[in-house]
């Protein structure tokens, strides 16, 4: 398979998992009584077991017991958290259209905001 | 190791922080967030016997950390000083998009090495954390529509009629008796 489209399946599979993982530490440390995590959790870990397989068999090792399931979740995590730093800087120029338009619009007519500032 | 202590009481910070219902929201939720910014931070001084990856993005966070922090800065100034609800505040305003250019100079300082592709790449990213938030809403709208809906919420009693009559009465400003 192509490079290009083999990295761009490694990252999708590492922003899926991060996003997975992440999901799942919110559901666990911010449990109470109304929710109910327990089958969201147990697809998402279903489903991050997928995405270590085939980060395994894209890296070329067979599925088993030893294989470094460890090592290719940290480095899936890794992939994932480097990934989203270098796309914030086009983000962030997305938010500066907006945040031009807030620092030159007209300020809100409100008459209760008159009178705070006549204070 | 200590960078993923950091990376997951971060999380837990942030966790606590957004956890509903609001009024149960755990208050140590800046402090743990900030011990985990520290751990994240002092990994980044540890001795160099790391993994290649963790070593990879530790020099990923160093490029990564000045321009974000010099752009958040100037985006709080920015909005500080915009005329949102008050009048335009000029200082503020124009020292935060200045910081928000020197930003723009320290990212192209400190990530010259990044190409196009490899931008492109990592924008793939957004596509695996869409499926997973998307399966995470669809699992969540499974489990909640198989809660089944409550009964009838039974009528107040006169001590709980008498306490909202006390909370209306001073809220609307007028005498009890």
């Amino acid at each position: 398979m192509n490079d290009i489209l083999v990295q761009v399946l490694i990252s999708i599979i590492g922003g899926f998992i991060l996003s997975n993982i992440t999901l799942i530490i919110f559901q666990v440390v911010s449990y109470h009584p109304y929710s109910k995590p327990i089958v969201p959790i147990f697809f998402q870990s279903i489903s991050v077991f997928l995405g270590l397989v085939i980060l395994i068999l894209i890296d070329g090792y067979e599925i088993s017991l030893s294989s470094q399931w460890v090592s290719e979740l940290e480095s899936s995590l890794i992939l994932g958290i480097t990934d989203i730093m270098r796309i914030l800087p086009l983000f962030y120029v997305l938010m500066l259209y907006f945040l031009f338009r807030a620092s030159t619009r007209a300020p809100l007519e409100s008459p209760i905001l008159e009178l705070l500032d006549s204070e | 190791m200590l960078f993923w202590l950091g990376f997951f009481l971060m999380l837990v910070g942030v966790s606590w922080a957004r956890m509903g219902p609001s009024f149960q929201r755990n208050r140590y939720y800046k402090p743990i967030f900030i011990i985990g910014l520290l751990c994240v931070i002092g990994n980044l001084w540890q001795s160099p016997d790391q993994s290649r990856d963790i070593e990879e993005l530790l020099n990923h966070i160093v490029d990564f950390l000045p321009w974000f922090f010099t752009g958040f800065l100037g985006y709080y100034l920015v909005l500080l000083g915009a005329p949102t609800y008050m009048k335009v505040r000029y200082p503020p305003l124009i020292i935060g998009w200045i910081i928000i250019f020197v930003s723009f100079y320290l990212y192209f300082e400190y990530n010259n090495h990044l190409s196009v592709t490899d931008i492109l790449v990592s924008l793939s990213t957004v596509l695996g954390i869409s499926f997973s938030l998307i399966s995470f809403f669809f699992l969540v709208r499974f489990v909640e529509n198989r809660i089944p809906p409550e009964g009838i919420a039974p009528e107040l009693t006169d001590s709980e009629k008498e306490f909202v009559r006390k909370i209306i009465s001073k809220n609307i400003g007028v005498d009890e008796k």
